[in-house]
């Protein structure tokens, strides 16, 4: 788990467009646990015109018997899920799954540099189809960046 | 009425004890609890050693929330079970019951009850989905935990109390 997402570990913040127009700022705080078995994330958006918060999360990215991501995780919008990782490109973590209400979340995360872009899909259960809009965010590392190989 | 996470206010701190695993083994525990996402949760951290604290048997770290549903859950990672959400069930105050399913099917059950100021009774049990529910049966992992705080210095030995022993 740690190997492939080391680089991954640390406080990101950067900008972040809604799904209904507005923006915020979105940090995300990613800590490797128990020597490396899980990585926990903690998240939280606030407004960019005051300050106010608008959500907050928490999860886990562990490995499943299989070695696929699972991605428990909690968001004071949308509640509890486990999202599991669907195929994607190299680099790129995509977990998708089921959330209340018949709704499904698919996440892409992914770290190129000095940069961490995560994009979320909030999408109705029971269609294939769906063009709700993305969140998007691109964040910057604060602090110092990893080394890949140290 | 559903608890809330500031029911728990009052078991922030450390906590620790000497208890039994479920598989009898004597063991060294370790828990903390702390508010989380601006107190809108309850972060709980849980450590189970072996007396020589060398071996990790279990380590648990969880954040107790609100579902937009009004419910309490926590959400977790387990080294034995892995990713875990456990619902808190109904009970008395100053009790902390959690139950649920592992995504490999393993019943889990975790209860702190708060037995008298500054102490906890911790008690977990899980069992795979092959194996019958026995309340009486089923081993448990328990341990009276304590609220662990700081050594401060005490006041200075008596010399003459050392001069006579």
């Amino acid at each position: 788990m740690i190997r492939r997402f080391r680089t991954w570990l640390g406080t990101w913040r950067g900008r972040i467009e809604f799904t209904d127009g507005r923006s915020g700022i979105m940090q995300f705080k990613l800590s490797s646990i128990f020597s490396g078995e899980a990585i926990q994330v903690e998240t939280s958006f606030i407004s960019s015109e005051d300050g106010r918060p608008l959500n907050r999360g928490w999860g886990y990215l562990s490995l499943d018997a299989s070695g696929q991501v699972v991605n428990n995780m909690y968001s004071s919008e949308l509640g509890f899920a486990v999202l599991k990782e669907s195929p994607d490109d190299p680099g790129v973590l995509s977990v998708s799954g089921g959330l209340s209400g018949n709704e499904i979340l698919d996440v892409a995360m992914s770290v190129v540099g000095d940069e961490f872009t995560v994009s979320s899909h909030r999408r109705e259960g029971y269609s294939g189809h769906d063009d709700r809009p993305r969140t998007y965010a691109v964040m910057k590392r604060i602090g110092l960046t990893m080394p890949e190989n140290p | 009425m559903n608890a809330t996470v500031s029911d728990y206010l009052g078991w922030v701190g450390v906590w620790t004890g000497i208890g039994e695993t479920q598989a009898g083994q004597p063991t060294l525990i370790r828990s903390t609890f702390e508010f989380a996402m601006d107190g809108n949760g309850l972060e709980m951290h849980f450590e189970a050693w072996d007396p020589d604290v060398n071996v990790l048997f279990h380590g648990v770290h969880s954040v107790l929330a609100r579902a937009p549903s009004g419910m309490l859950r926590a959400l977790g990672f387990s080294t034995i079970h892995g990713p875990l959400i456990l619902e808190l069930m109904p009970d008395d105050a100053g009790v902390m019951a959690l139950s649920g399913d592992s995504q490999t099917g393993n019943r889990i059950s975790v209860t702190f009850v708060e037995e008298a100021p500054d102490q906890l009774l911790f008690t977990a049990f899980w069992r795979t989905p092959d194996q019958p529910f026995s309340s009486e049966a089923t081993p448990r992992m328990t341990c009276t935990l304590k609220r662990g705080s700081p050594w401060k210095p005490g006041p200075p030995a008596n010399p003459r109390d050392s001069a006579s022993a």
